[in-house]
């Protein structure tokens, strides 16, 4: 971590535990709304269909994104164009798999539907080195105890890196209780049947949702060392039988970077010590069609490297010692009442829905019912197990 | 009100005869008038009327038995300006109205006379009786002139200039007034003044703010001369400060400054039971805060860099404790606060928006003086030690807070969670040696430590050491010379969990020599010139690993180094009676040096890290770059009556230093910047053109101005800007147009028991940011609001005293609430939402409004008392008003989340306790 962003760091937390008397959260509302493209792109040297989101600002109090659809995006490259076509609103995907070769300029252009034309300037891949290792390591950090997901870069020495990461996080996930059947309603009567899928074991893949960057610019050597990637606490359920991460590298240019790094800045906590500079974040993106016009994004080319790693929970904590929590909590069992059939059609509702999960039957008491989520884990995962998944 | 007296008067000049005898036994030991008055009314059936103003601060002790009242009546007023009448049971006091040339030879206690620049001889000495009884301070006689009553002349001319005794430098705005006659004149910025009067005895009497009162029993027989010399005198502030300059608002040639009284402002409502000299300036119209919690002031749309804050010559980077929230002048030290924020003398330069000249008063040469105050959160003493009798004085006050405790225990909404103490600490010592040289030493130290969370300290000081030495040469010729050195640290100490222990920190340090002669050549001309040289030194910032196992990098930001210089030559031109010009020229030079390096940007490429093209290495003390000009002060007076003038004045300024902060706030980790070859100095064209009147005696004072200003290379950011440990600052630096203008109006109501004063101004600041590149480009560049425009700022100071002991004040503000740049939208980006921020400084946070009330009980007047005290109850924020600071918005686990913070969203009474002795 770089020591410009460790006193931001340092900042944000001294805001946060300090001057909650004084700061207090309030609604938001918004005074008036503007209205703008989003243009999100990463053009990859990895040869594949190359991907463009196209979204739209949305008001404050609205949970968005708006999509942007039905517009024509290429990408050009000095005579070459690949055309993109939208899979799904706001997805366009190049119709042709292509990669980024080094020494080649690229320009992003896009026209709405509402006919108004947007371009990038043009960028170049920048080659970089890959990441050279990825590794998981039991520390303590910010007074607790827990696995540091860590990352190593070599450089090239003499050229500065300007990386951006991403990751994807896979974890298996057990259901707190188990059954073998199902329990069906049928022409007035519940059935018991046999279950036909798996909802026991199940896996859960979530993409990273903070901006993490790392650069060699304002340190002394070319390499990475022990990049702080991600922060799991040894209660956490995500490692509680096998987790996988998969970490991406994006080498991207000095300007791409500073885009970034503003947007990861203005998300962070402010404080009295430290405002940033507000304002729109100047990307590599313009309308053609309106100079003054604000238009959100960076198009960028980059050098993309990954590495996958597993491991266990038994390979770093005893189970007598450490208890993860559990992935779902409120797992009380109850018994309807069924007398009547109206209930029975209430309840089989909800078993339809898949709100409610059979758990067993007891002489004397009655059928029992628990949360969907306590037996099948399918709510929060798939139950497949994924292709990249090494046992 | 004024019909009462009359009628009072008339009718008890009709029944003077109608008295009643009733005999009575009294005693006064050491009383007061009042007491006595009391004690004659709780004895008899008598009952006063007075004005309880008219009631002299004189001890009366005797004893009377079976006496008639007015036997009693007529020795207690005796030597005072009361007369008496007795009317059935009433007694009504009036003020006399007799002159004294017809009082009887033994009024006044007499000791010399002597006769002065006569233009002829002098051949009448009246005689004088001593009179043992009276505390009359001796008046000195002086004869002017020959009696020779034949002229026949109805009035003649007295004529003379008015001097420091101490370094012969003529006092300007002096009050002259000839008692009990409606006569009376104001020295000129020359010291000159000029009265006519009649034939006959006169008592001449000074009142000025700094010196000593005179008094002088004048016989004149024709016109003549008399030149005064005074003594600076600070004991007598808190006597004469309603009076002081009575017509300076309107006779000054200086449009645009104020002079903050020291001691007025210990009725102004209090935070925290702290008297805050600079909180007071903010009440003045043009100048302002950001908010609660801002250290900084913005002045005529300035930004809060562009003022030059000095104590004793010597410039105070932070001026302040705690957020702001305090003063880090200490009031009972401070003698005198000046601020010019319209015409800035050419003797005073480095800043573009204005300077707040502040002074440590002398030492008492006389005797040991002491005063202090308790307050829930500090304490302050203050003492004054003389050193050799008349000559030499010490001065040391220290401030401090007591513990941590009792702002947790106080503070309990706002700043329960904080620990901060902080202590202050000036010391003075005075020294004249012979007639003719005066020596001033001071040194002040200032710091604070506070913690937030417990594993930081936050920690700064101010250290400032200041050496004047005045010399009079001879009477025209004066002049002094200052050394002053000014040292200004922040650090923060992180020690907590991980590996990430540090610290912090950042540094200034400048030096200062100058020579500033002043030079009367005739009537007409007074010089000011002199030369002055700075070394200013730079540590823009580092950060260093604390412990063995912290994974931090060591940083440091390389040293700036720089030199600005100056002369500076002004005049005070007094045209005639009415126009008076002030005229400067200063010429000043900044070569920012060496050891140092210098990126060169690639032409015609925005300026940033992948635009370097090459990197230049300056070796110590080579010249980097060099910038300088000319700087144009003119100012000038035109009266138009006796008691309203017009002021205009043109002012050039130019800055060197800048203060790098994002915010409004004048945070701790703003850092300092010298201009070098990227960074070009700011600067400023000043014009203005105010009215000035006074109403009623000069019980009123009424000014109206207008400003415009125009700043080039002003210093702005580019969107997320890291200012911080940067080491290629000069990549967010934008540099651009600034624009303000403002109209100000002050009504100030100097006398009374009512006084106080209401400031109003409509101004307007602003920026253009308008670059060559996308990112250098603000607001479409077009002129935008900067951080501290607000528009409508009003502000009210009121003072009412009850009785000579309780005093109510209270103090209101209103102002427009500053543009901030507000969320229009939301998006998605890279799998989280993010927030889409409008033009910047499109929108405003609510309006700002605050009422303080304060209750002063002074304690009683007997002057053999041992110490005079007094309490101070006041009440910050009565309304409880929850005046937003700062709005903001973080991404939290993908989402939006909106914070507000505010500093003091709740009334905050305290009681302090002050003594003086």
């Amino acid at each position: 971590m770089s020591s410009r962003n460790l006193i931001k760091l340092f900042f944000g937390i001294v805001l946060v535990s300090g001057f909650h008397g004084c700061v207090e959260p309030i609604e938001i509302e918004s005074q008036t709304f503007e209205d703008a493209l989003v243009i999100e792109g990463i053009i990859t040297n990895e040869l594949q269909r190359q991907e463009i989101l196209l979204s739209r600002t949305f008001r404050l109090e609205e949970r968005g994104p708006a999509k942007e659809s039905n517009a024509q995006v290429w990408v050009l490259s000095e005579g070459q164009s690949f055309s993109f076509s939208e899979a799904e609103p706001g997805r366009y995907v190049s119709d042709n798999a292509f990669r980024a070769v080094p020494g080649r300029s690229y320009t992003l252009e896009v026209n709405t539907s509402n006919g108004r034309k947007y371009s990038s300037e043009p960028e170049q891949l920048t080659e970089a080195p890959g990441i050279s290792n990825v590794y998981a390591k039991k520390t303590s950090f910010r007074n607790e105890e827990g696995i540091a997901i860590l990352l190593d870069v070599k450089g090239a020495e003499g050229n500065y890196g300007f990386y951006l990461y991403d990751f994807s996080e896979t974890y298996k996930i057990v259901s707190p209780l188990t059954t073998t059947r199902d329990l069906i309603y049928m022409d007035g009567e519940f059935i018991e049947v046999p279950k036909t899928k798996e909802e026991s074991v199940c896996y859960v893949t979530e993409p990273s949702q903070e901006v993490l960057l790392a650069n060699t610019y304002e340190q002394s050597g070319s390499d990475l060392n022990r990049f702080l990637v991600r922060f799991i606490e040894n209660k956490d359920y995500k490692t509680a039988y096998r987790y996988s991460i998969l970490v991406k590298q994006y080498s991207i240019s000095a300007d791409a970077f500073s885009f970034y790094e503003t947007l990861r800045d203005f998300s962070d906590s402010e404080s009295l010590f430290s405002q940033n500079q507000l304002g729109l974040i100047n990307g590599n993106l313009f309308s053609e069609s309106d100079p003054n016009e604000k238009v959100i994004g960076f198009f960028s080319i980059a050098d993309v490297s990954s590495q996958r790693i597993f491991f266990d929970f038994e390979d770093f904590y005893e189970r007598s010692e450490v208890r993860p929590a559990s992935h779902v909590t409120g797992c009380e069992i109850s018994v309807p009442d069924l007398s009547t059939t109206g209930n029975k059609e209430a309840l089989a509702q909800q078993l339809n829905v898949g709100n409610v999960k059979y758990f067993a039957y007891e002489f004397g008491v009655g059928y029992k019912f628990v949360k969907a989520g306590c037996i099948d884990c399918t709510v929060f995962g798939t139950n497949v197990v994924p292709d990249f998944w090494e046992k | 009100m004024k019909k009462f007296f009359f009628c009072l008067f008339i009718f008890s000049v009709f029944s003077l005869k109608a008295q009643i005898s009733q005999k009575t036994d009294f005693n006064f030991v050491d009383a007061s008038f009042e007491e006595v008055i009391l004690q004659i009314e709780s004895k008899t059936s008598f009952r006063f009327y007075y004005v309880d103003t008219w009631l002299p601060d004189k001890k009366i002790s005797g004893t009377y038995s079976d006496v008639e009242i007015q036997e009693v009546l007529q020795d207690i007023f005796d030597n005072t300006l009361l007369n008496f009448h007795v009317d059935g049971d009433r007694i009504i006091l009036t003020r006399n109205n007799i002159i004294y040339d017809e009082l009887p030879e033994n009024f006044f206690g007499k000791q010399e006379s002597e006769v002065v620049d006569t233009p002829e001889e002098k051949t009448y000495n009246p005689v004088f009786y001593e009179d043992v009884s009276a505390e009359q301070k001796p008046i000195e006689t002086i004869t002017i002139g020959r009696a020779d009553r034949s002229q026949g002349k109805s009035r003649l001319k007295l004529s003379g200039v008015v001097t420091s005794a101490e370094d012969g430098a003529p006092i300007p705005n002096l009050a002259i007034s000839v008692r009990d006659r409606e006569i009376g004149t104001v020295t000129d910025s020359r010291g000159q003044y000029s009265l006519n009067l009649p034939p006959g005895v006169h008592i001449i009497e000074t009142r000025s703010f700094g010196s000593e009162d005179v008094t002088k029993r004048v016989v004149i027989y024709n016109d003549g001369q008399l030149n005064l010399s005074l003594r600076e005198d600070f004991e007598q502030l808190g006597e004469v400060l309603l009076e002081s300059n009575p017509n300076k608002n309107v006779s000054d040639a200086v449009g645009g400054s104020e002079e903050i009284n020291v001691e007025e402002i210990k009725n102004i409502p209090l935070v925290l039971g702290e008297r805050n000299i600079l909180k007071v300036s903010t009440t003045l119209p043009g100048i302002s805060t950001a908010g609660e919690g801002a250290a900084g002031f913005n002045v005529r749309g300035g930004r809060s860099d562009q003022n030059l804050i000095l104590l004793d010559n010597a410039v105070i980077y932070n001026p302040s404790h705690f957020f702001g929230i305090f003063s880090a002048l200490n009031p009972f030290t401070t003698g005198t606060v000046d601020i010019y924020k319209g015409h800035i003398p050419a003797n005073y330069g480095g800043r573009l928006s204005s300077v707040f000249d502040i002074k440590t008063k002398d030492a008492n040469v006389q005797e040991f003086a002491g005063e202090g105050s308790i307050g829930p959160v500090t304490g302050n003493l203050t003492l004054e030690v003389p050193i050799v009798k008349e000559k030499a004085g010490f001065l040391v006050g220290v401030r401090s807070t007591y513990s941590d405790w009792i702002l947790k225990s106080l503070e309990e909404e706002s700043l329960r969670d904080n620990e901060a103490s902080f202590y202050d600490v000036v010391a003075k010592y005075n020294h004249k040696i012979g007639m003719d040289t005066d020596v001033d030493l001071m040194g002040y130290f200032s710091n604070d430590r506070f913690n937030i969370t417990p594993d930081s300290l936050y920690s700064y000081s101010n250290r400032l050491l200041s050496m004047e030495v005045g010399h009079r040469f001879n009477d025209s010729h004066q002049g002094k010379v200052i050394l002053t050195n000014s040292n200004y640290n922040f650090n923060i100490d992180y020690a907590g969990e991980f590996t990430n222990d540090f610290r912090s920190g950042y540094g200034i340090n400048e030096t200062e020599a100058k020579v500033h002669m002043r030079y009367r050549l005739n009537s007409k001309h007074r010089f000011d010139y002199g030369v002055s040289a700075k070394l200013y030194l730079v540590e823009p910032g580092e950060i260093s690993p604390q412990g063995e196992n912290s994974a931090v990098q060591a940083v440091e930001i390389p040293r700036e180094k720089g030199v600005e210089s100056a002369v500076f030559l002004g005049d005070e031109f007094i045209v005639n009676e009415k126009l008076l010009l002030s005229g400067g020229l200063r010429f000043s030079l900044f070569t920012a040096l060496g050891e140092g390096t210098e990126r060169i940007y690639q032409e015609g490429a925005p300026r940033q890290e992948s635009s370097v093209e090459d990197v230049v290495e300056y070796g110590n003390n080579e010249v980097i770059a060099s910038y300088g000009g000319p700087e144009l002060r003119l100012a000038a007076r035109y009266l138009l009556q006796e008691d309203l003038s017009v002021k205009a004045s043109y002012n050039s300024t130019y800055q060197y230093i800048h203060t790098l902060s994002t915010n409004t706030t004048a945070s701790p980790t703003d850092t300092y910047k010298l201009s070098d070859g990227i960074v070009k100095p700011q600067q400023a064209n000043n014009y203005s053109l105010g009215f000035y009147k006074n109403l009623f005696q000069n019980t009123y004072e009424l000014s109206l101005e207008g400003y415009y200003k125009t700043s080039n290379d002003i210093l702005d950011y580019k969107v997320g800007a890291q200012l911080f440990l940067n080491e290629t600052i000069e990549t967010e630096i934008l540099q651009g147009e600034g624009k303000s203008h403002g109209v100000e109006f002050l009504l100030k109501k100097t006398k009374g028991n009512l006084n106080g004063w209401v400031g109003y101004s409509y101004s307007r600041s602003f920026v253009k940011l308008a670059g060559e590149f996308k990112d250098e480009i603000v607001n479409n560049g077009e002129f935008f609001p900067s951080n501290f425009d607000k528009p409508h700022d009003f502000s009210m100071v009121a003072n009412y005293k009850f009785t000579r002991r309780f005093s109510l004040s209270a103090n209101f503000v209103y102002q427009t609430g500053r543009p901030i740049t507000y969320p229009v939208g939301k998006y998605n980006y890279n799998g989280a939402e993010y927030v889409m921020y409008s033009d910047r400084n499109e929108f405003r946070i609510p309006d700002y409004y605050r009422l303080d009330l304060s209750f002063n009980i002074e304690g009683n007047h007997k002057i053999q008392k041992l110490a005079h005290s007094f309490w101070n109850i006041s009440v910050y924020n009565v309304l409880g008003r929850n005046n937003p600071y700062s709005v903001f918005f973080v991404t939290e686990g993908g989402k939006i989340k909106a914070y507000k913070s505010s500093i003091f969203s709740i009334p905050v009474p305290t009681i302090t306790y002050n003594f003086k002795f």
